[in-house]
């Protein structure tokens, strides 16, 4: 009886939920969505992102590498949310379903996935507590903010045949701030101020993204309002150089040098300049500089979402504007790499 | 003594799950120094991640740190009080590695940030991402000379440590055929101070060879128990026979206790008893 009971403490207490709590949200939960059967489940947040961090640069390309999420197992049935723990000898399996190739990858203990088809054996259940490690590979200068996705789906075998998982995408990006986790030493008075003064000017830059990219988009649909209802067609003139004062260097400079992008740009700087008063010049004990740069690009890039979400055509205006050989220079996506409506355009 | 069992299972429990972690404690109960009980003569392997511009990053996530959850006298340590921060500082450190805590990185002596603070929960680790970033085609064993500090009162900083990372697997595989070590790699002037008994190296496995130029070549006799193969028994082989128990493949060495042929519960019995007692 004792040694049996010994046992059962050991093989329950494996299977515990400790390792669940040891990382709480942060874990990719594996479970099926019925009792010794149904489908494969990944339960976790998919709307948040895998965080990384500046590595290395390599050549022109800066590196970015962060391990949380890990993967993890159901510890218990959880009947009211439709979560049931794997069978015992389950083997599962991870498939790259989509990638941005070249620019995101991930790594299970020694195996790369770089490419759409490439697989893992992620274990048998019950493996132990996973920690992949997630890639971004910006052709940018580090302190530059990027972001790409991984998308997968688990397949298994073994004594109960579960349904492959849906597809899972997940976001990688190196724009989110490092979030004050249990490591309570590092949340002090300094990181709170740190925190709370990057909150803020990060608001008041996405405003003022917002509030630039919708001036310059009002102009650019009254250029086209006037040109298409005019008949016949009137003077433009002054719409169109009401547009180009809201989008476009007037002197046919560049789209960067003097209105919206050199506004934006100024903006940006603006704020890093008044969260490094709060947090130094070489940042908090939670974010570097860098950090805090990257954390503002992706401000941007949602604001730019932001503004694609009311101007539906704003891309597309945008980049006929933007097209003449005069206002050249890089692609419009170079500077508005989120002023798209996903499916769209 | 269920509770004390559970503990160090749950500590157990993640330790297989991370491979060899660095266990975390003081030297006495509530005071002296921090300490960690980990293989330090262990090779550290780190794999190939990505090459680009003539330059190759290796990383690994192993080994983590975690803290002891009940003191382990056998080990020479205690646990810390909950809620003790503490901190990785590097002393020295080989030229191309580097440790990674999210968007902090370690990469010169005097470098130090904070690693995590104690908890009690089972189980609960901080992982680095350990680093080796060289021109394509350089393999070799690169070290990383730390202590572990803490702003807490109660205990003083740890011993110097130095792990080796190798991005050579034939280094770190004692079967494999010996491959000389890389010319670029100095060693390191701090080496540990402090000698934990925790991992006990079997007396009669791997032997080093003559030359420092050379890797092990001895094959290790299975220590019996020892079922997570990491060359000591501890409650860590319990969580590995039982998922062996349970059909899992993977290490096996001293599994088999009672040499029947075998991994069965009655395995998990014995070593249960030569830990805790019958």
């Amino acid at each position: 009886m004792q040694r049996t009971m010994r046992i059962l403490v050991a093989a329950f207490l494996v299977a515990s939920p400790t390792m669940v709590l040891a990382h709480g949200s942060a874990d990719m939960l594996l479970e099926s969505t019925a009792s010794g059967g149904g489908q494969l489940r990944v339960e976790f947040d998919f709307g948040t992102v895998a965080r990384v961090g500046f590595s290395a640069s390599l050549g022109a390309v800066s590196l970015y590498t962060g391990i949380i999420p890990a993967f993890d197992m159901l510890a218990a049935d959880e009947p009211d949310e439709g979560s049931f723990v794997l069978a015992t000898g389950t083997q599962i399996t991870l498939t790259v379903t989509a990638i941005d190739a070249g620019k995101t990858a991930m790594k299970v203990d020694t195996t790369s996935l770089s490419a759409v088809g490439d697989t893992v054996a992620l274990g048998t259940v019950p493996f132990p507590h996973t920690h992949p490690e997630y890639q971004l590979q910006l052709t940018l200068p580090e302190g530059e903010y990027g972001e790409g996705t991984i998308s997968f789906q688990l397949t298994s075998t073994g004594p109960v045949a579960y349904a492959p998982s849906d597809v899972y995408t997940l976001k990688i990006s190196n724009g989110p701030l490092p979030l004050p986790d249990y490591d309570t030493s590092a949340y002090d008075s300094k990181n709170v101020k740190c925190l709370s003064k990057a909150a803020k000017e990060g608001g008041k830059f996405a405003s003022k993204t917002h509030d630039l990219l919708s001036q310059c988009l009002d102009k650019l649909q009254a250029y086209e309002a006037k040109a298409a209802l005019t008949t016949p067609p009137g003077n433009l003139a002054a719409a169109q150089a009401a547009a180009e004062k809201a989008c476009a260097d007037a002197s046919g400079t560049g789209p960067d040098s003097a209105t919206l992008l050199g506004k934006i740009a100024a903006a940006q700087a603006a704020a890093l300049k008044n969260i490094q008063k709060a947090c130094g010049t070489a940042g908090s004990g939670l974010a570097t500089d860098d950090d805090m740069n990257q954390h503002l690009g992706l401000v941007s890039c949602r604001a730019q979402e932001l503004v694609a979400a009311a101007y539906g055509l704003g891309h597309t205006q945008l980049s006929a504007f933007t097209a003449r050989a005069s206002q050249g220079g890089q692609p419009l996506d170079t500077y508005f790499p989120c002023l798209f409506l996903t499916g769209s355009d | 003594m269920t509770t004390t069992i559970g503990l160090i299972l749950l500590s157990a429990a993640s330790a297989r799950a991370h491979g060899a972690e660095m266990f975390l404690g003081s030297t006495a109960a509530n005071a002296g120094a921090l300490g960690l009980s980990y293989d330090f003569t262990a090779l550290n392997v780190v794999t190939s991640t990505v090459s680009l511009g003539g330059l190759t990053l290796y990383t690994s996530v192993f080994p983590g740190f975690e803290w002891l959850q009940d003191d382990a006298p056998d080990l020479g340590l205690f646990a810390l009080k909950n809620g003790t921060p503490f901190s990785m500082q590097i002393v020295s450190i080989t030229a191309g590695a580097s440790i990674k805590f999210g968007s902090v990185t370690l990469k010169a002596p005097g470098d130090s940030t904070v690693v995590g603070t104690t908890t009690r929960v089972p189980g609960d680790h901080v992982h680095p991402e350990w680093q080796l970033l060289l021109p394509d085609g350089v393999t070799g064993e690169y070290t990383v000379s730390f202590k572990v500090t803490t702003t807490a009162r109660a205990y003083s900083e740890s011993p110097v440590y130095t792990l080796v990372l190798t991005n050579s697997m034939e280094q770190a595989s004692p079967t494999e055929t010996p491959t000389p070590r890389a010319t670029t790699t100095p060693t390191p002037t701090a080496t540990p101070t402090f000698t934990m008994t925790a991992t006990k190296l079997p007396t009669d496995t791997v032997t080093p060879t003559a030359t420092e130029t050379e890797i092990p070549t001895a094959t290790p006799i299975p220590l019996a128990g020892d079922a997570n193969c990491d060359a000591a028994v501890s409650a860590a082989d319990l969580t590995s026979i039982v998922g062996l128990v349970a059909g899992d493949s993977g290490p096996v060495c001293g599994a088999d206790v009672d040499a029947d042929g075998q991994v069965n519960e009655a395995d998990l019995v014995a070593v249960t008893d030569s830990l805790f007692g019958s």
